[in-house]
Parts: C-alpha cells; sequence; structure tokens
C-alpha cells in the first residue's frame, strides 16, 4: 500500500505589510510596502522620490500614529521643511511634536581624507543614539548613494549598508530609501540587489508639451502586485496615484432611473430615463443642442433636489448661464441654491492626470449624483487619443464606483462617417444619444437618435430635435414620399395640402 | 627633479615646529581597529612631533559627539591642532597616504621616507 503523504500546503499568507497611506499605493500593492524590510525607490532627478520618502513618514505619523525618523544625505532640515511647506505639510508641528526626525548626515568628501580601512560605526552610532531617545516605525533614507559618491572603497562600502539595512530589520522598522535611477537600472550603485525587497520607479515623461508622472512597482518579493504604469500626481495636496484601473469590474447595477430632463426622450428610452450610475454619451455636430441636452438633464436633476456638477471645457460660467437662459432653463436659480456647481476648466490648463484629479476631488466633496462633462472632445488638445481614451475610462470607473450618474458631450465633425474616435469611446458607455444634421436645399433641421442604451429596449427612431425658448424638445419624423417632414416645412406642407384641397 | 623646494630649509622648520600637535581619535568601543590605528598614530607622532597629544573618544559613551563631529566612519581622527581642523578616515594603515592625510606637507613625506632608510 503506497503510502497516503498528506499534503499540508502552509497557510497561503503575504508578507506583512506596512500602508503608506499614499492615495492608490496601498491597492496596487495590495496593502502597502513589506513591513520591517526595505523598498527602494528610484527615479530620475525630479521625480518625486524625497517626496515619496516624506510622504511615507507624514502619512504614518498622522494616519497609523507610527513616528517617522528622515535620514538626509543631501538637504537639511530647515531646507525640508521650506519645500514641504509649498506642498501644503507643515513638518515644524510635527517636529514639535516628536512625532517626526529629521536627522541629517552631513557628508562632504572635500572635507575629510582616508587613510586605510574603517567601517561606518559612526552613522550607526547616531542613528542609534536618535532611536534610543524616539521611538521610531519608519524610516526613509534620502539618498543613501551619496555615501557612495563620496567615499572610496566601494565593495567596503556595500557590505556596510547592508549591515545597516539588516540592522533596522532587526528592529523591526520598515525603511524606505531612494536611489537615482541611472539609464535602465534602479540605482547607480546597485542598491537594489542588497536592499530592495521591493522596488517602485518612479518617472516623468513628456509626450506632445505635456509632463505626465508614472509610476510603476519593479518587484516586490513574495506579493503579488499591480504591475501597470500608473500616473501620479504631486499636488498641493501630496503624492497622488491613479489606481482606478486596479477597480475591478464589479461596481453595483442600480435599478433605479433618473430621466432625462426631455420628456420625448424618457419615452424613447423605454424605461423613462437613464439607469442611476450610467454613463452617458451626447454626440454632435457644432451648433447642435449638445449642451442644451447636458443642461437639461442637470437642471432636472436639480429639480429632484439632487446635486449636479456641470464641468465646461469651452465656455465661461456666466455665458452657459446666459446661453440657457435663452432656452428657457434657468441654471443660476440652482447655483444661489447650491444645488448646481458650475466647475468651467481651460482644458490646455494642466495634463490629463491633474484633470482627472481634479473632477474626481470635486465629485468627493460635493457628492453630486450628476455629473456633466461638456465636452469631453476639448481634452484632447491635451493628450493624445490613447490617454484621453484610458484617462475617459478611467473617469468612468471612478464614476460608476461613486454611482454617479455622468453625462458626457463629445464634438464630431458634420460628416456622419467620420465616427471613429467617437466610437472608441462609446464602447465604455452606456447610453449612446447621437444627434447629427439633416440638410436639403432650403433648410437644416437637427435630429436624434439613440444609438444604444444598455439594459432597456429603447426607440431605435430617428427624432427631430428642437431648441425651443422654452426648453429642448424632440418630435416624430414624418416621411411623405421621399421627403421626411419636420417641424421646419409642417407649414410648407400645410400649405401644400391646402393647395392641394383647393385644386380638388 | 620633481622636488622643487630647497631640501634642507623647510623639513626642519616642520620638525623642530614646537607647535603643539593635537589629534582627536574617534573610536566605537574596545575594537582592535581603534588600537591598531591609536598606534599608528603614536608611531607617526612620536617620528614627527616632539610636543602632540592624541585624545581618544568612545563614541559608545558620547555618542551625541557622532552628529556634532559629524562621524560616519569609524576610525575618525580629527587634527584640532594647528588649525584649520582636518578629519580624517581610516586606520591610517598606509602610513604615507597617512601623513599625507594630516596634511603635514608632501616634503615631510620624502623626508620621513629618507629617515626611514637611513635608520
Amino acid at each position: 500500500m503506497a503510502k497516503r503523504i498528506k499534503k499540508t500546503l502552509p497557510k497561503e499568507r503575504l508578507p506583512a505589510k506596512c500602508r503608506t497611506g499614499i492615495p492608490g499605493i496601498d491597492e496596487i500593492t495590495f496593502g502597502g510596502l513589506p513591513k520591517n524590510r526595505a523598498t527602494l525607490i528610484s527615479g530620475i532627478p525630479g521625480s518625486g522620490k524625497t517626496m515619496f520618502a516624506m510622504e511615507f513618514l507624514i502619512h504614518g505619523i498622522i494616519d497609523f500614529h507610527e513616528p517617522g525618523l528622515f535620514v538626509s544625505f543631501e538637504e537639511s532640515e530647515t531646507e525640508l521643511i521650506q519645500n514641504f511647506v509649498s506642498l501644503g505639510y507643515n513638518l515644524n508641528k510635527l517636529i514639535a511634536k516628536k512625532q517626526l526626525i529629521i536627522h541629517q548626515i552631513h557628508i562632504d568628501k572635500t572635507e575629510f581624507q582616508e587613510a586605510g580601512n574603517y567601517n561606518l560605526d559612526g552613522l550607526f552610532i547616531q542613528l542609534e543614539d536618535v532611536l534610543k531617545k524616539n521611538k521610531v516605525n519608519r524610516v526613509a533614507f534620502d539618498t543613501i548613494e551619496l555615501l557612495f559618491t563620496h567615499l572610496k572603497n566601494k565593495s567596503h562600502l556595500r557590505t556596510e549598508v547592508q549591515r545597516l539595512f539588516r540592522w533596522f530589520k532587526r528592529k523591526k522598522i520598515t525603511i524606505v530609501v531612494t536611489a537615482e535611477q541611472v539609464n535602465s537600472t534602479a540605482s547607480f550603485y546597485g542598491v537594489e540587489e542588497f536592499v530592495a525587497d521591493c522596488v517602485i520607479i518612479l518617472d516623468t515623461r513628456v509626450r506632445s508639451q505635456v509632463a505626465t508622472r508614472r509610476l510603476r512597482i519593479e518587484k516586490y518579493r513574495g506579493s503579488p502586485h499591480g504591475t501597470n504604469e500608473y500616473p501620479f500626481l504631486i499636488t498641493n495636496q501630496g503624492l497622488f496615484v491613479f489606481a482606478i484601473t486596479e477597480l475591478k469590474l464589479d461596481y453595483s447595477a442600480s435599478e433605479s432611473i433618473i430621466p432625462s430632463g426631455i420628456k420625448q426622450m424618457d419615452a424613447m428610452l423605454g424605461k423613462n430615463g437613464f439607469f442611476k450610475g450610467s454613463s452617458i454619451l451626447v454626440t454632435g455636430p457644432a451648433g447642435i443642442g449638445k449642451t442644451c441636452i447636458a443642461a437639461a438633464f442637470a437642471q432636472k436633476t436639480c429639480e429632484r433636489g439632487e446635486k449636479c456638477i456641470f464641468f465646461a471645457f469651452e465656455e465661461s460660467p456666466l455665458q452657459i448661464i446666459r446661453n440657457m437662459s435663452s432656452v428657457g432653463i434657468d441654471l443660476k436659480y440652482y447655483i444661489t441654491k447650491g444645488l448646481l456647481q458650475l466647475s468651467c476648466i481651460n482644458p490646455t490648463s494642466c495634463g490629463l492626470e491633474l484633470h482627472l484629479l481634479n473632477i474626481q476631488r470635486a465629485v468627493n466633496e460635493l457628492k453630486p449624483s450628476v455629473v456633466i462633462i461638456d465636452p469631453i472632445s476639448n481634452l484632447k488638445t491635451t493628450g493624445l487619443g490613447e490617454d484621453v481614451r484610458s484617462m475617459l475610462y478611467r473617469l468612468i470607473a471612478f464614476f460608476k464606483f461613486k454611482k454617479v450618474t455622468s453625462m458626457m458631450t463629445s464634438l464630431v465633425s458634420l460628416n456622419p462617417e467620420n465616427l471613429e474616435p467617437e466610437e472608441s469611446i462609446s464602447s465604455f458607455m452606456d447610453v449612446w444619444i447621437y444627434t447629427q444634421y439633416i440638410q436639403d436645399l432650403e433648410k437644416q433641421s437637427r435630429y436624434l437618435l439613440i444609438r444604444k442604451a444598455r439594459g432597456m429596449a429603447h426607440s431605435k427612431q430617428v427624432r427631430e430635435l428642437l431648441i425651443k425658448d422654452e426648453g429642448v424638445e424632440l418630435l416624430d419624423i414624418y416621411v411623405y414620399g421621399n421627403e421626411t417632414i419636420t417641424e421646419q416645412n409642417k407649414k410648407m406642407l400645410k400649405d401644400i395640402l391646402h393647395k392641394a384641397s383647393i385644386n380638388k | 627633479m620633481d622636488n622643487k623646494f630647497p631640501k634642507k630649509k623647510i623639513p626642519k622648520k616642520i620638525l623642530k615646529n614646537k607647535e603643539k600637535w593635537v589629534f582627536q581619535l574617534y573610536i566605537a568601543g574596545g575594537s582592535p581597529i581603534g588600537m591598531y590605528t591609536y598606534n599608528t598614530l603614536k608611531s607617526i607622532c612620536n617620528k614627527h612631533f616632539k610636543n602632540y597629544k592624541i585624545q581618544i573618544i568612545d563614541l559608545l559613551q558620547h555618542p551625541n559627539l557622532a552628529k556634532k563631529q559629524e562621524i560616519i566612519a569609524i576610525p575618525t581622527i580629527i587634527r584640532i591642532s594647528p588649525k584649520p581642523n582636518i578629519k580624517i578616515i581610516g586606520d591610517l594603515s598606509n602610513p604615507k597616504q597617512a601623513l599625507l592625510s594630516l596634511k603635514l606637507d608632501s616634503r615631510m613625506v620624502d623626508n620621513w621616507d629618507r629617515h626611514g632608510e637611513k635608520k
């Protein structure tokens, strides 16, 4: 009889993690940086390494009550304090409370001579002294590679630095080390070889004159992690990583319906409106009334007492209010009531990521039930097609996650054949409202069609879009012979019929 | 040929310098490397200075001095007197380098070498 070997698999357990508190980082690392181990932050100059290291400590103090030690080889305490004031952090306060300790290690090869062998016990004693006086859970080194540039014996130094990190590990302290990225290696002196249980690469890239910061986890021993490049921002509120692509497609689908603000449109939609939390795309050429459709939706939302944010990338607030009042939509009333927020942003004022962040922040603050972006096609001035697409994708995922109904308008060319860019966006939108002009010899009229409405039996009929003094209206289109009968030529039709009856 | 300086004058001037030489030797505990450095430094001093003093400072007992004097490496020697202060790191296992580091002048190294030969 063959012995039955009982396979006892060790219980699957991830290594202990130290939450960073930096928005987005904990999501892509599935819980944080390796606890009581070392993480290397590598990047080109100006990519935000010091920022990352300091944020790790600050969030540790504020969010998790873990005091931190910042070992600076470059900047002095006063310099660091000054630098971080501009990023909205008052380090003085944390230092006064003894939660944050900045320890500068001054090293300058012009100030000493080397004669023979040595070890780094002096550094150890300095740090030991700090650790004895203060309880510290997190340590950041910025940048330890400076030791290598100032001291000659590299191989010896390497063992010494290795000893330093082992020493910290034994003390159960989580370390973040920054290093300069050179070519494709994470650090010039190969610090990653012995330091890194986790390597995070920061990068800044300039494409079509817009700089984007990106972050990537290159390695994480013993833990799964997001492998993509994630855009991140350094804002006046600190570091911010967009981990939203990690959001699973598991947001709930609401059954409740919100009306579109146009009566006839609700009728076309089969369920008398849009699903709550869905995303709606309105496409059409210039001047067809996309903003009017959006404004009608906003007005209807505010009528019910729900909040709405209107992001306008084209017009100023006063211009929108004036224009909409001419078609009977009074936005000003709801703005004064605090239900409607009109945010007018110049699309070229910042990169896509910052736009995304601004929108997300506004949504988090106001908690609206409807968000309108008019128009998304203007964002193309800020980024390339692919970037805009991925940004919109993240934005829509965010809205769905927050259960916010979103309506976005997009400008298309007059040529109905030229649909390509919109099709790429429309694939991840729930509802696509398509508008176009019909042009005859003597007149031009607008028509509207619902191309797609997920989850409802929508009308396949083309309607005429009328923008009147009282608001937006949709009318059925009749066909008389080969000619479509629209509102504008109904009069004509009447005349024709009248004439015909007389002739009889 | 490469020694541009008159050999007689300057080395003598330095050797006969009655100035007091003060060195601080920073060590961490009673490690052999500390003792070795102390002995080397002492033998150099014996050879070259009539009036000298070596202070040994154990950083384990005075850890705050490490920060104050910006000491990273052990052993570190600081020449306190004559001014300016000079910092040397390492165990002085290379005496020629050590003398250079102590900024005793390159001419003096030559002299020291010759001195060694003569003896």
